[in-house]
Protein backbone atom coordinates (compact mmCIF):
# COMPACT_ATOMS: atom_id res chain seq x y z
CA UNK A 1 0.00 0.00 0.00
CA UNK A 2 1.32 3.28 -0.72
CA UNK A 3 2.84 5.27 1.76
CA UNK A 4 1.18 3.22 4.26
CA UNK A 5 4.85 1.05 5.80
CA UNK A 6 4.61 1.18 9.31
CA UNK A 7 0.56 1.20 9.97
CA UNK A 8 -2.56 2.67 9.35
CA UNK A 9 -3.85 5.12 11.84
CA UNK A 10 -7.65 6.94 12.51
CA UNK A 11 -7.51 10.21 13.60
CA UNK A 12 -11.03 11.75 14.84
CA UNK A 13 -11.47 15.42 14.29
CA UNK A 14 -9.63 17.57 11.95
CA UNK A 15 -9.32 20.68 14.37
CA UNK A 16 -5.64 22.06 14.59
CA UNK A 17 -4.60 19.06 17.36
CA UNK A 18 -5.68 16.58 14.69
CA UNK A 19 -4.51 18.37 11.84
CA UNK A 20 -0.99 18.16 13.70
CA UNK A 21 -1.19 14.40 14.69
CA UNK A 22 -2.22 13.57 10.65
CA UNK A 23 0.92 15.45 9.39
CA UNK A 24 3.44 14.23 11.84
CA UNK A 25 2.25 10.25 11.65
CA UNK A 26 1.91 11.23 7.77
CA UNK A 27 5.75 12.23 7.83
CA UNK A 28 6.62 9.00 9.84
CA UNK A 29 5.01 6.92 6.65
CA UNK A 30 1.46 6.01 8.03
CA UNK A 31 -1.43 5.74 6.33
CA UNK A 32 -3.93 8.51 7.75
CA UNK A 33 -7.45 8.76 7.63
CA UNK A 34 -8.61 12.31 8.94
CA UNK A 35 -12.14 11.95 10.08
CA UNK A 36 -13.96 15.21 10.16
CA UNK A 37 -17.62 16.18 11.15
CA UNK A 38 -18.23 18.75 9.40
CA UNK A 39 -17.46 19.77 5.44
CA UNK A 40 -14.41 21.34 6.00
CA UNK A 41 -11.33 20.52 8.32
CA UNK A 42 -9.80 23.38 10.67
CA UNK A 43 -11.61 23.73 13.90
CA UNK A 44 -12.49 26.37 15.81
CA UNK A 45 -9.27 27.91 14.87
CA UNK A 46 -10.29 28.46 11.80
CA UNK A 47 -13.16 31.21 12.61
CA UNK A 48 -10.35 32.75 14.73
CA UNK A 49 -8.90 36.18 13.70
CA UNK A 50 -5.87 36.85 15.68
CA UNK A 51 -4.09 34.46 17.69
CA UNK A 52 -3.13 35.46 21.59
CA UNK A 53 -0.74 35.89 23.26
CA UNK A 54 1.01 37.20 19.76
CA UNK A 55 -1.55 38.34 18.05
CA UNK A 56 -0.80 36.52 15.12
CA UNK A 57 -3.30 35.85 12.21
CA UNK A 58 -5.08 32.57 12.89
CA UNK A 59 -5.36 31.97 9.28
CA UNK A 60 -1.40 32.62 8.09
CA UNK A 61 -0.49 29.94 10.66
CA UNK A 62 -3.50 27.61 10.38
CA UNK A 63 -3.79 27.27 6.37
CA UNK A 64 -0.62 26.43 5.27
CA UNK A 65 -0.92 23.11 7.94
CA UNK A 66 -4.55 22.92 6.20
CA UNK A 67 -3.49 22.77 2.50
CA UNK A 68 -0.37 20.20 3.71
CA UNK A 69 -2.76 18.50 4.56
CA UNK A 70 -4.32 17.73 1.19
CA UNK A 71 -1.17 17.50 -0.46
CA UNK A 72 -0.12 14.64 1.46
CA UNK A 73 -0.50 11.18 -0.78
CA UNK A 74 -0.84 9.21 2.43
CA UNK A 75 -3.69 11.03 4.61
CA UNK A 76 -7.29 10.24 2.96
CA UNK A 77 -9.55 12.82 4.02
CA UNK A 78 -13.00 12.12 4.81
CA UNK A 79 -15.15 14.82 5.60
CA UNK A 80 -19.30 15.02 6.78
CA UNK A 81 -17.82 11.84 8.66
CA UNK A 82 -18.46 10.66 12.24
CA UNK A 83 -17.19 7.40 13.78
CA UNK A 84 -20.07 5.36 14.80
CA UNK A 85 -18.59 2.65 16.70
CA UNK A 86 -14.91 1.30 17.41
CA UNK A 87 -14.29 -2.08 18.24
CA UNK A 88 -11.10 -3.47 19.44
CA UNK A 89 -9.51 -6.99 17.88
CA UNK A 90 -6.75 -7.84 19.09
CA UNK A 91 -3.83 -5.29 18.24
CA UNK A 92 -6.63 -3.46 15.24
CA UNK A 93 -9.36 -1.54 16.52
CA UNK A 94 -12.23 -1.68 13.80
CA UNK A 95 -14.29 1.67 13.21
CA UNK A 96 -17.48 1.75 11.83
CA UNK A 97 -17.70 5.34 9.53
CA UNK A 98 -21.24 7.32 8.55
CA UNK A 99 -20.45 9.63 5.79
CA UNK A 100 -23.50 12.58 4.94
CA UNK A 101 -23.84 12.82 1.57
CA UNK A 102 -22.68 16.15 0.21
CA UNK A 103 -24.60 16.59 -2.60
CA UNK A 104 -21.63 17.86 -5.09
CA UNK A 105 -19.21 15.03 -6.58
CA UNK A 106 -15.63 16.77 -4.58
CA UNK A 107 -13.19 14.81 -7.97
CA UNK A 108 -15.34 17.47 -10.35
CA UNK A 109 -16.30 20.43 -8.57
CA UNK A 110 -13.47 23.13 -8.57
CA UNK A 111 -14.76 25.50 -5.73
CA UNK A 112 -15.63 28.27 -8.71
CA UNK A 113 -18.62 29.35 -6.04
CA UNK A 114 -21.14 29.74 -9.64
CA UNK A 115 -23.94 27.61 -7.57
CA UNK A 116 -23.83 29.79 -4.56
CA UNK A 117 -24.30 32.86 -6.60
CA UNK A 118 -27.22 31.51 -8.02
CA UNK A 119 -28.88 28.91 -5.45
CA UNK A 120 -32.50 30.10 -4.48
CA UNK A 121 -32.27 29.08 -1.02
CA UNK A 122 -30.79 32.64 0.64
CA UNK A 123 -31.67 35.18 3.10
CA UNK A 124 -35.31 33.90 4.68
CA UNK A 125 -35.36 30.97 2.95
CA UNK A 126 -31.10 30.43 3.92
CA UNK A 127 -29.85 29.39 6.85
CA UNK A 128 -28.15 30.74 9.96
CA UNK A 129 -24.14 31.08 8.65
CA UNK A 130 -22.13 28.22 11.14
CA UNK A 131 -19.05 30.24 10.21
CA UNK A 132 -20.17 33.75 11.34
CA UNK A 133 -22.00 32.10 14.93
CA UNK A 134 -24.95 32.75 12.79
CA UNK A 135 -24.51 36.40 12.59
CA UNK A 136 -24.93 36.18 8.44
CA UNK A 137 -26.93 33.71 6.48
CA UNK A 138 -25.97 31.30 4.10
CA UNK A 139 -27.18 29.94 1.09
CA UNK A 140 -28.29 26.21 0.89
CA UNK A 141 -25.02 24.94 -1.58
CA UNK A 142 -22.24 26.73 0.04
CA UNK A 143 -18.72 26.77 0.83
CA UNK A 144 -18.16 26.84 4.51
CA UNK A 145 -15.34 29.80 4.44
CA UNK A 146 -12.61 30.95 1.79
CA UNK A 147 -9.87 28.77 3.41
CA UNK A 148 -12.23 25.67 3.59
CA UNK A 149 -10.20 22.11 2.98
CA UNK A 150 -11.70 20.58 1.15
CA UNK A 151 -12.79 24.05 -0.71
CA UNK A 152 -15.61 22.03 -2.76
CA UNK A 153 -19.20 22.94 -2.64
CA UNK A 154 -21.84 21.50 -0.24
CA UNK A 155 -25.69 21.36 -0.03
CA UNK A 156 -27.52 21.57 3.04
CA UNK A 157 -30.40 19.21 2.50
CA UNK A 158 -32.25 20.83 5.31
CA UNK A 159 -33.29 23.90 3.16
CA UNK A 160 -32.45 22.87 -0.44
CA UNK A 161 -35.56 23.38 -2.05
CA UNK A 162 -34.94 20.48 -4.82
CA UNK A 163 -33.90 17.98 -2.14
CA UNK A 164 -36.94 18.84 0.35
CA UNK A 165 -38.93 18.89 -2.65
CA UNK A 166 -37.80 16.57 -4.64
CA UNK A 167 -38.46 18.52 -7.76
CA UNK A 168 -38.08 22.21 -8.81
CA UNK A 169 -35.62 24.59 -8.70
CA UNK A 170 -31.97 22.99 -9.53
CA UNK A 171 -30.55 26.20 -10.51
CA UNK A 172 -26.89 24.72 -9.09
CA UNK A 173 -27.05 21.62 -11.39
CA UNK A 174 -28.31 23.85 -14.70
CA UNK A 175 -24.81 26.86 -13.36
CA UNK A 176 -22.36 24.54 -12.91
CA UNK A 177 -19.64 24.54 -15.29
CA UNK A 178 -18.17 21.28 -14.14
CA UNK A 179 -21.25 19.22 -13.51
CA UNK A 180 -20.43 18.39 -10.25
CA UNK A 181 -23.90 18.55 -8.62
CA UNK A 182 -25.62 15.46 -7.23
CA UNK A 183 -28.71 15.25 -6.00
CA UNK A 184 -28.53 11.66 -5.83
CA UNK A 185 -25.92 11.08 -3.33
CA UNK A 186 -26.69 8.89 -0.28
CA UNK A 187 -25.50 8.43 3.07
CA UNK A 188 -22.40 6.05 2.76
CA UNK A 189 -21.05 3.42 5.64
CA UNK A 190 -17.76 3.16 5.89
CA UNK A 191 -15.12 -0.02 7.30
CA UNK A 192 -12.03 0.72 8.64
CA UNK A 193 -9.18 -1.46 10.49
CA UNK A 194 -6.48 0.24 11.95
CA UNK A 195 -3.75 0.10 14.26
CA UNK A 196 -4.11 3.19 16.58
CA UNK A 197 -7.32 6.01 17.10
CA UNK A 198 -6.26 9.43 17.64
CA UNK A 199 -9.35 11.60 19.18
CA UNK A 200 -9.25 15.00 18.48
CA UNK A 201 -13.07 16.29 18.91
CA UNK A 202 -12.23 19.45 20.50
CA UNK A 203 -14.77 21.40 22.95
CA UNK A 204 -18.47 22.35 23.01
CA UNK A 205 -19.44 25.76 24.35
CA UNK A 206 -21.51 25.98 27.24
CA UNK A 207 -25.38 26.85 26.37
CA UNK A 208 -25.76 30.71 26.99
CA UNK A 209 -29.24 30.38 27.49
CA UNK A 210 -28.98 28.17 30.38
CA UNK A 211 -31.90 28.92 33.21
CA UNK A 212 -28.68 29.91 35.66
CA UNK A 213 -27.16 32.12 33.09
CA UNK A 214 -30.19 34.03 32.00
CA UNK A 215 -29.54 36.80 34.28
CA UNK A 216 -26.96 37.61 31.42
CA UNK A 217 -29.59 38.29 29.05
CA UNK A 218 -27.87 36.66 25.96
CA UNK A 219 -30.65 36.34 23.21
CA UNK A 220 -33.06 39.06 24.90
CA UNK A 221 -30.89 41.94 24.26
CA UNK A 222 -29.15 42.06 21.01
CA UNK A 223 -25.60 43.47 22.24
CA UNK A 224 -25.14 40.90 24.53
CA UNK A 225 -22.58 38.50 22.52
CA UNK A 226 -20.83 35.47 23.39
CA UNK A 227 -16.94 35.55 22.70
CA UNK A 228 -16.90 33.19 19.52
CA UNK A 229 -19.62 36.18 18.21
CA UNK A 230 -17.63 38.79 18.96
CA UNK A 231 -14.54 37.15 17.50
CA UNK A 232 -16.36 37.05 14.10
CA UNK A 233 -17.09 41.19 14.40
CA UNK A 234 -13.61 41.38 14.97
CA UNK A 235 -12.47 39.20 11.89
CA UNK A 236 -11.94 41.00 8.46
CA UNK A 237 -13.60 37.68 7.03
CA UNK A 238 -16.85 38.18 9.20
CA UNK A 239 -20.34 39.58 8.85
CA UNK A 240 -19.26 42.98 9.46
CA UNK A 241 -16.50 42.95 7.22
CA UNK A 242 -14.22 43.59 10.28
CA UNK A 243 -15.94 46.76 11.13
CA UNK A 244 -16.09 46.90 14.91
CA UNK A 245 -20.08 48.00 15.31
CA UNK A 246 -23.42 47.22 16.56
CA UNK A 247 -26.50 45.72 15.06
CA UNK A 248 -27.80 49.15 14.05
CA UNK A 249 -24.39 50.06 12.64
CA UNK A 250 -23.61 52.34 14.87
CA UNK A 251 -19.66 52.49 16.41
CA UNK A 252 -19.73 51.02 20.36
CA UNK A 253 -18.48 53.96 22.94
CA UNK A 254 -18.17 51.20 25.47
CA UNK A 255 -17.48 47.16 25.56
CA UNK A 256 -17.92 45.62 28.79
CA UNK A 257 -16.70 41.74 28.80
CA UNK A 258 -17.51 39.36 31.58
CA UNK A 259 -15.41 36.41 32.57
CA UNK A 260 -16.17 32.76 33.67
CA UNK A 261 -19.92 32.61 32.00
CA UNK A 262 -20.60 29.04 32.28
CA UNK A 263 -16.78 28.61 34.14
CA UNK A 264 -16.58 27.54 37.43
CA UNK A 265 -20.20 27.65 38.51
CA UNK A 266 -21.04 24.55 40.31
CA UNK A 267 -24.20 23.86 38.56
CA UNK A 268 -23.04 24.57 35.72
CA UNK A 269 -19.54 23.50 34.59
CA UNK A 270 -17.29 23.98 37.97
CA UNK A 271 -13.99 23.82 36.00
CA UNK A 272 -11.97 26.76 34.74
CA UNK A 273 -12.15 27.17 30.57
CA UNK A 274 -8.17 28.15 30.20
CA UNK A 275 -8.76 30.03 27.00
CA UNK A 276 -10.90 32.69 27.94
CA UNK A 277 -8.79 34.81 30.23
CA UNK A 278 -6.46 35.23 27.18
CA UNK A 279 -8.99 35.32 24.64
CA UNK A 280 -11.23 38.26 26.50
CA UNK A 281 -7.66 40.49 26.51
CA UNK A 282 -6.96 39.19 23.05
CA UNK A 283 -10.63 40.49 22.05
CA UNK A 284 -10.44 43.55 24.17
CA UNK A 285 -6.58 44.30 22.23
CA UNK A 286 -7.99 44.10 19.37
CA UNK A 287 -11.17 45.95 19.84
CA UNK A 288 -8.77 48.98 20.84
CA UNK A 289 -6.95 48.68 17.72
CA UNK A 290 -10.25 48.41 15.50
CA UNK A 291 -11.77 51.92 17.27
CA UNK A 292 -8.76 53.46 19.15
CA UNK A 293 -11.34 55.21 21.38
CA UNK A 294 -13.47 53.13 22.48
CA UNK A 295 -13.95 52.48 26.26
CA UNK A 296 -13.05 48.61 27.26
CA UNK A 297 -13.62 46.89 30.71
CA UNK A 298 -12.98 43.32 31.65
CA UNK A 299 -14.71 41.93 34.42
CA UNK A 300 -12.61 39.37 36.53
CA UNK A 301 -12.77 37.10 39.15
CA UNK A 302 -9.04 36.46 38.61
CA UNK A 303 -6.71 36.67 35.78
CA UNK A 304 -5.36 33.15 34.79
CA UNK A 305 -2.21 34.57 32.74
CA UNK A 306 -0.47 30.67 33.13
CA UNK A 307 0.93 30.01 30.08
CA UNK A 308 4.35 31.20 27.91
CA UNK A 309 3.97 35.38 27.69
CA UNK A 310 0.64 35.51 28.89
CA UNK A 311 1.52 37.85 31.56
CA UNK A 312 3.42 40.19 29.63
CA UNK A 313 0.36 39.86 27.04
CA UNK A 314 -2.13 40.87 30.52
CA UNK A 315 0.21 43.60 31.41
CA UNK A 316 0.37 45.30 28.06
CA UNK A 317 -3.38 45.72 27.86
CA UNK A 318 -3.57 47.21 30.93
CA UNK A 319 -0.62 49.48 30.60
CA UNK A 320 -0.10 50.18 26.38
CA UNK A 321 -3.69 49.88 25.48
CA UNK A 322 -5.70 51.29 28.92
CA UNK A 323 -7.74 48.11 29.04
CA UNK A 324 -9.67 48.84 33.01
CA UNK A 325 -9.38 45.08 34.51
CA UNK A 326 -11.96 45.23 37.60
CA UNK A 327 -12.43 42.27 39.88
CA UNK A 328 -16.25 41.48 40.18
CA UNK A 329 -18.92 39.35 38.80
CA UNK A 330 -21.92 41.06 37.91
CA UNK A 331 -25.39 39.31 38.98
CA UNK A 332 -27.08 40.97 35.91
CA UNK A 333 -27.76 43.11 33.13
CA UNK A 334 -30.15 44.69 32.39
CA UNK A 335 -31.36 47.37 29.70
CA UNK A 336 -32.00 51.04 29.43
CA UNK A 337 -34.14 51.16 26.66
CA UNK A 338 -34.83 55.28 26.15
CA UNK A 339 -31.07 55.44 26.10
CA UNK A 340 -30.07 52.02 24.09
CA UNK A 341 -27.59 51.11 26.76
CA UNK A 342 -27.24 48.14 28.63
CA UNK A 343 -26.73 48.63 32.41
CA UNK A 344 -23.80 46.03 34.31
CA UNK A 345 -24.11 46.03 37.71
CA UNK A 346 -21.08 44.26 39.89
CA UNK A 347 -19.37 45.07 43.26
CA UNK A 348 -15.89 46.45 42.66
CA UNK A 349 -14.20 43.80 44.56
CA UNK A 350 -10.65 45.88 45.77
CA UNK A 351 -12.80 48.88 46.90
CA UNK A 352 -16.05 46.86 48.39
CA UNK A 353 -18.26 49.22 46.21
CA UNK A 354 -21.44 48.36 44.10
CA UNK A 355 -20.83 50.00 40.93
CA UNK A 356 -23.47 50.28 37.74
CA UNK A 357 -21.99 51.11 34.20
CA UNK A 358 -23.49 52.07 30.89
CA UNK A 359 -22.30 49.85 28.24
CA UNK A 360 -22.94 49.60 24.24
CA UNK A 361 -22.17 46.17 24.06
CA UNK A 362 -21.17 42.97 26.10
CA UNK A 363 -19.34 39.75 25.13
CA UNK A 364 -19.57 36.98 27.75
CA UNK A 365 -16.18 34.87 28.14
CA UNK A 366 -18.21 32.02 27.28
CA UNK A 367 -17.09 28.31 29.18
CA UNK A 368 -16.21 24.99 27.14
CA UNK A 369 -16.21 21.43 27.74
CA UNK A 370 -14.66 18.77 26.06
CA UNK A 371 -16.75 17.33 22.98
CA UNK A 372 -16.03 13.26 24.24
CA UNK A 373 -17.48 11.33 21.10
CA UNK A 374 -19.57 8.38 22.34
CA UNK A 375 -17.70 5.55 21.58
CA UNK A 376 -15.09 6.77 23.71
CA UNK A 377 -17.83 6.01 26.63
CA UNK A 378 -18.86 2.55 25.34
CA UNK A 379 -14.74 1.81 25.59
CA UNK A 380 -15.31 3.02 29.26
CA UNK A 381 -12.45 5.52 29.33
CA UNK A 382 -14.77 8.41 30.40
CA UNK A 383 -15.76 9.69 34.03
CA UNK A 384 -17.84 12.46 35.05
CA UNK A 385 -17.50 14.32 31.40
CA UNK A 386 -13.06 14.19 30.78
CA UNK A 387 -11.69 11.06 29.75
CA UNK A 388 -9.69 9.39 31.78
CA UNK A 389 -5.54 8.94 30.77
CA UNK A 390 -2.55 7.53 32.50
CA UNK A 391 -0.51 9.29 34.99
CA UNK A 392 2.63 10.68 33.68
CA UNK A 393 1.34 10.05 30.03
CA UNK A 394 -1.79 12.08 29.79
CA UNK A 395 -2.80 11.78 25.85
CA UNK A 396 -2.89 8.06 26.41
CA UNK A 397 -6.26 5.92 28.13
CA UNK A 398 -6.50 2.93 29.12
CA UNK A 399 -7.10 1.14 26.04
CA UNK A 400 -3.98 0.50 24.36
CA UNK A 401 -3.88 2.33 21.22
CA UNK A 402 -6.53 4.99 21.70
CA UNK A 403 -5.16 8.34 22.56
CA UNK A 404 -7.18 11.94 22.92
CA UNK A 405 -5.81 15.08 22.84
CA UNK A 406 -6.59 18.70 22.01
CA UNK A 407 -9.68 20.04 23.84
CA UNK A 408 -10.88 16.96 23.72
CA UNK A 409 -8.72 16.36 26.82
CA UNK A 410 -9.02 19.54 28.88
CA UNK A 411 -9.92 22.95 27.55
CA UNK A 412 -7.08 24.12 26.20
CA UNK A 413 -5.07 27.43 23.64
CA UNK A 414 -3.43 26.34 20.36
CA UNK A 415 -0.21 25.56 21.67
CA UNK A 416 -0.72 23.39 23.87
CA UNK A 417 -3.26 21.40 20.92
CA UNK A 418 -0.21 21.46 18.31
CA UNK A 419 2.31 19.92 21.33
CA UNK A 420 -0.27 17.31 21.87
CA UNK A 421 -1.25 16.46 18.32
CA UNK A 422 3.00 15.62 18.00
CA UNK A 423 3.07 14.14 21.11
CA UNK A 424 0.33 11.78 19.95
CA UNK A 425 2.25 11.34 17.15
CA UNK A 426 5.54 10.28 18.36
CA UNK A 427 3.18 7.83 21.09
CA UNK A 428 1.69 6.16 17.99
CA UNK A 429 4.53 5.37 16.75
CA UNK A 430 6.36 4.10 19.56
CA UNK A 431 2.71 2.08 20.10
CA UNK A 432 2.82 0.29 16.66
CA UNK A 433 6.85 -0.30 16.40
CA UNK A 434 6.38 -2.21 19.71
CA UNK A 435 3.89 -4.22 18.28
CA UNK A 436 6.05 -5.91 15.11
CA UNK A 437 8.24 -8.02 15.33
CA UNK A 438 12.09 -6.78 14.84
CA UNK A 439 11.68 -8.78 11.44
CA UNK A 440 8.42 -6.72 10.52
CA UNK A 441 9.87 -3.39 11.17
CA UNK A 442 13.12 -4.24 9.07
CA UNK A 443 11.00 -5.69 6.23
CA UNK A 444 8.51 -2.69 6.43
CA UNK B 1 -7.89 52.88 53.78
CA UNK B 2 -5.61 50.55 55.13
CA UNK B 3 -5.50 48.87 58.61
CA UNK B 4 -3.30 46.55 59.51
CA UNK B 5 -5.13 43.19 60.73
CA UNK B 6 -3.50 40.07 62.15
CA UNK B 7 -5.06 36.76 60.61
CA UNK B 8 -5.81 34.23 63.27
CA UNK B 9 -6.14 30.71 61.96
CA UNK B 10 -7.13 29.04 64.78
CA UNK B 11 -10.14 31.73 65.08
CA UNK B 12 -10.83 30.28 61.64
CA UNK B 13 -10.84 26.62 62.73
CA UNK B 14 -12.63 26.97 65.85
CA UNK B 15 -15.71 29.23 63.38
CA UNK B 16 -15.71 26.65 60.82
CA UNK B 17 -15.82 23.72 62.98
CA UNK B 18 -19.10 25.77 64.98
CA UNK B 19 -20.38 26.45 61.50
CA UNK B 20 -20.01 22.51 60.40
CA UNK B 21 -21.71 21.05 63.50
CA UNK B 22 -24.59 23.52 62.01
CA UNK B 23 -24.01 22.07 58.23
CA UNK B 24 -23.49 25.27 57.07
CA UNK B 25 -19.79 25.19 56.55
CA UNK B 26 -20.54 25.73 52.56
CA UNK B 27 -19.01 29.22 52.81
CA UNK B 28 -15.32 27.73 52.62
CA UNK B 29 -15.67 27.24 49.12
CA UNK B 30 -16.06 30.70 48.88
CA UNK B 31 -13.30 32.50 46.27
CA UNK B 32 -14.08 36.10 46.91
CA UNK B 33 -16.11 37.13 43.53
CA UNK B 34 -18.33 39.42 45.20
CA UNK B 35 -21.31 38.55 43.05
CA UNK B 36 -23.64 37.97 46.14
CA UNK B 37 -23.06 41.85 46.91
CA UNK B 38 -24.74 42.75 43.71
CA UNK B 39 -27.60 40.50 44.31
CA UNK B 40 -28.38 41.25 48.26
CA UNK B 41 -31.34 43.89 48.25
CA UNK B 42 -30.32 45.41 51.22
CA UNK B 43 -26.59 45.99 50.64
CA UNK B 44 -28.79 48.05 47.70
CA UNK B 45 -30.90 49.83 49.86
CA UNK B 46 -28.84 50.61 53.01
CA UNK B 47 -25.81 51.04 50.72
CA UNK B 48 -24.00 48.34 53.30
CA UNK B 49 -21.33 46.79 51.07
CA UNK B 50 -19.83 44.54 50.58
CA UNK B 51 -22.46 42.26 52.42
CA UNK B 52 -22.32 38.86 52.56
CA UNK B 53 -18.29 38.55 51.14
CA UNK B 54 -16.87 40.76 53.85
CA UNK B 55 -18.36 38.68 56.44
CA UNK B 56 -17.18 35.56 54.57
CA UNK B 57 -13.89 37.14 54.43
CA UNK B 58 -13.99 38.08 58.39
CA UNK B 59 -14.12 34.25 58.55
CA UNK B 60 -11.76 32.81 56.44
CA UNK B 61 -9.09 35.36 58.22
CA UNK B 62 -9.92 34.76 61.58
CA UNK B 63 -11.11 38.47 62.75
CA UNK B 64 -13.75 37.70 65.52
CA UNK B 65 -14.16 40.99 66.77
CA UNK B 66 -14.92 42.60 63.12
CA UNK B 67 -17.13 39.58 62.80
CA UNK B 68 -19.35 40.17 66.06
CA UNK B 69 -19.14 44.15 65.53
CA UNK B 70 -20.46 43.85 61.90
CA UNK B 71 -24.20 45.01 61.58
CA UNK B 72 -24.54 42.54 58.66
CA UNK B 73 -25.79 39.20 60.81
CA UNK B 74 -27.80 40.71 62.16
CA UNK B 75 -29.67 43.00 59.26
CA UNK B 76 -29.75 40.31 57.06
CA UNK B 77 -33.25 39.22 56.00
CA UNK B 78 -32.53 35.55 55.01
CA UNK B 79 -33.92 36.16 51.31
CA UNK B 80 -31.50 33.77 50.01
CA UNK B 81 -31.09 35.77 46.80
CA UNK B 82 -26.82 35.75 47.60
CA UNK B 83 -27.01 32.11 47.84
CA UNK B 84 -29.10 31.57 44.56
CA UNK B 85 -26.83 33.93 42.08
CA UNK B 86 -23.29 32.53 43.82
CA UNK B 87 -21.22 30.58 41.43
CA UNK B 88 -19.51 28.31 43.93
CA UNK B 89 -22.62 27.28 46.09
CA UNK B 90 -20.92 29.01 49.01
CA UNK B 91 -24.85 29.50 50.37
CA UNK B 92 -23.76 32.87 51.78
CA UNK B 93 -27.36 33.50 52.92
CA UNK B 94 -26.81 30.03 55.19
CA UNK B 95 -23.63 31.66 56.35
CA UNK B 96 -25.39 34.71 57.73
CA UNK B 97 -28.08 32.36 59.08
CA UNK B 98 -25.42 30.21 60.97
CA UNK B 99 -23.30 32.85 62.31
CA UNK B 100 -26.08 34.68 64.45
CA UNK B 101 -26.60 31.57 66.32
CA UNK B 102 -22.78 32.13 66.50
CA UNK B 103 -23.24 35.47 67.62
CA UNK B 104 -26.37 34.93 70.13
CA UNK B 105 -24.32 31.60 71.58
CA UNK B 106 -21.09 32.88 72.37
CA UNK B 107 -21.65 36.46 73.04
CA UNK B 108 -25.59 37.43 73.44
CA UNK B 109 -26.22 34.81 75.94
CA UNK B 110 -23.02 34.95 78.13
CA UNK B 111 -23.76 38.62 78.97
C1 LIG C 1 -13.48 33.18 21.17
C2 LIG C 1 -12.29 32.29 21.19
C3 LIG C 1 -11.02 32.81 20.99
C4 LIG C 1 -9.89 32.00 21.07
N1 LIG C 1 -8.68 32.57 20.85
C5 LIG C 1 -7.56 31.81 20.96
C6 LIG C 1 -6.28 32.40 20.75
O1 LIG C 1 -6.17 33.59 20.44
N2 LIG C 1 -5.17 31.62 20.92
C7 LIG C 1 -5.26 30.30 21.28
O2 LIG C 1 -4.23 29.65 21.44
N3 LIG C 1 -6.48 29.70 21.45
C8 LIG C 1 -7.63 30.43 21.30
N4 LIG C 1 -8.85 29.83 21.47
C9 LIG C 1 -8.90 28.38 21.79
C10 LIG C 1 -8.82 27.52 20.52
O3 LIG C 1 -10.05 27.63 19.83
C11 LIG C 1 -8.58 26.04 20.89
O4 LIG C 1 -7.38 25.96 21.62
C12 LIG C 1 -8.40 25.14 19.68
O5 LIG C 1 -9.42 25.35 18.74
C13 LIG C 1 -8.41 23.67 20.12
O6 LIG C 1 -8.23 22.84 19.01
P1 LIG C 1 -8.79 21.35 18.91
O7 LIG C 1 -8.25 20.80 17.65
O8 LIG C 1 -8.48 20.65 20.18
O9 LIG C 1 -10.38 21.48 18.86
P2 LIG C 1 -11.41 22.15 17.80
O10 LIG C 1 -10.87 23.40 17.23
O11 LIG C 1 -12.71 22.23 18.52
O12 LIG C 1 -11.53 21.08 16.62
C14 LIG C 1 -12.27 19.90 16.75
C15 LIG C 1 -12.65 19.37 15.38
O13 LIG C 1 -13.28 18.09 15.51
C16 LIG C 1 -14.47 18.05 14.75
N5 LIG C 1 -15.39 17.08 15.42
C17 LIG C 1 -16.12 17.28 16.53
N6 LIG C 1 -16.81 16.15 16.85
C18 LIG C 1 -16.50 15.23 15.92
C19 LIG C 1 -16.88 13.88 15.72
N7 LIG C 1 -17.71 13.25 16.57
N8 LIG C 1 -16.38 13.22 14.65
C20 LIG C 1 -15.52 13.84 13.81
N9 LIG C 1 -15.11 15.12 13.95
C21 LIG C 1 -15.60 15.81 15.00
C22 LIG C 1 -14.97 19.46 14.75
O14 LIG C 1 -15.84 19.71 13.66
C23 LIG C 1 -13.65 20.25 14.64
O15 LIG C 1 -13.26 20.40 13.31
C24 LIG C 1 -10.02 30.62 21.37
C25 LIG C 1 -11.29 30.07 21.56
C26 LIG C 1 -12.42 30.88 21.47
C27 LIG C 1 -13.76 30.30 21.69
S1 LIG D 1 -31.28 23.14 -5.97
FE1 LIG D 1 -30.95 23.58 -3.81
S2 LIG D 1 -28.77 24.08 -3.67
FE2 LIG D 1 -29.28 24.14 -5.85
S3 LIG D 1 -29.78 26.28 -6.24
FE3 LIG D 1 -31.72 25.30 -5.71
S4 LIG D 1 -31.95 25.56 -3.51
FE4 LIG D 1 -29.81 26.04 -4.01
S1 LIG E 1 -21.11 34.96 45.49
FE1 LIG E 1 -20.40 33.11 46.58
S2 LIG E 1 -18.25 32.85 45.92
FE2 LIG E 1 -18.84 34.92 45.32
S3 LIG E 1 -18.16 36.23 47.07
FE3 LIG E 1 -20.32 35.69 47.48
S4 LIG E 1 -20.24 33.82 48.71
FE4 LIG E 1 -18.19 34.09 47.80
Amino acid sequence: MEGAKLGEVAVVGGGIAGIQAALDLADTEFKVYLIERSPSIGGRMAQLDKTFPTLDCASCILTPKMAEVLRKDNIELLTLAEVVDVIKNGNKFKLTIKQRPRYVDTNKCTGCGTCVEKCTARGKLGAPDEFNEGLSTRTAVYIPFPQAVPKKAVIDPNICLRLRYKRGCGICEKVCPANAINFNDTERILNLTVDAVIVATGYKFIDPRLPELSIYGYGKYPEVYTNIEFERILDARGPTGGALIKKDGSHPERIVFIQCVGSRHYKINPYCSAYCCMASIKQAILAKEHEPKVDVTILYMDIRAYGKGFQDFYNRAENEYGIRFIKGRTAGITEDPSKKKLIVKYEDVMRGTIETMETDMVVLALGIVPNIPSFLNRLGVVRNGRVITRPGDPISTYVDGIFVIGATLNPTDIPDAVLQGSAAAARVTEHVLRRKTPFEVMRS
Amino acid sequence: MSKHIEVRPEIYTKIRDFMKKLGADDFIKCFNCGTCTVACPIAEVLGIVPFSRKIIRYIMLGLEEDLVNSKEILLCLHCGECSEYCPKGANPAETMHALKTYIIQNYLLKR
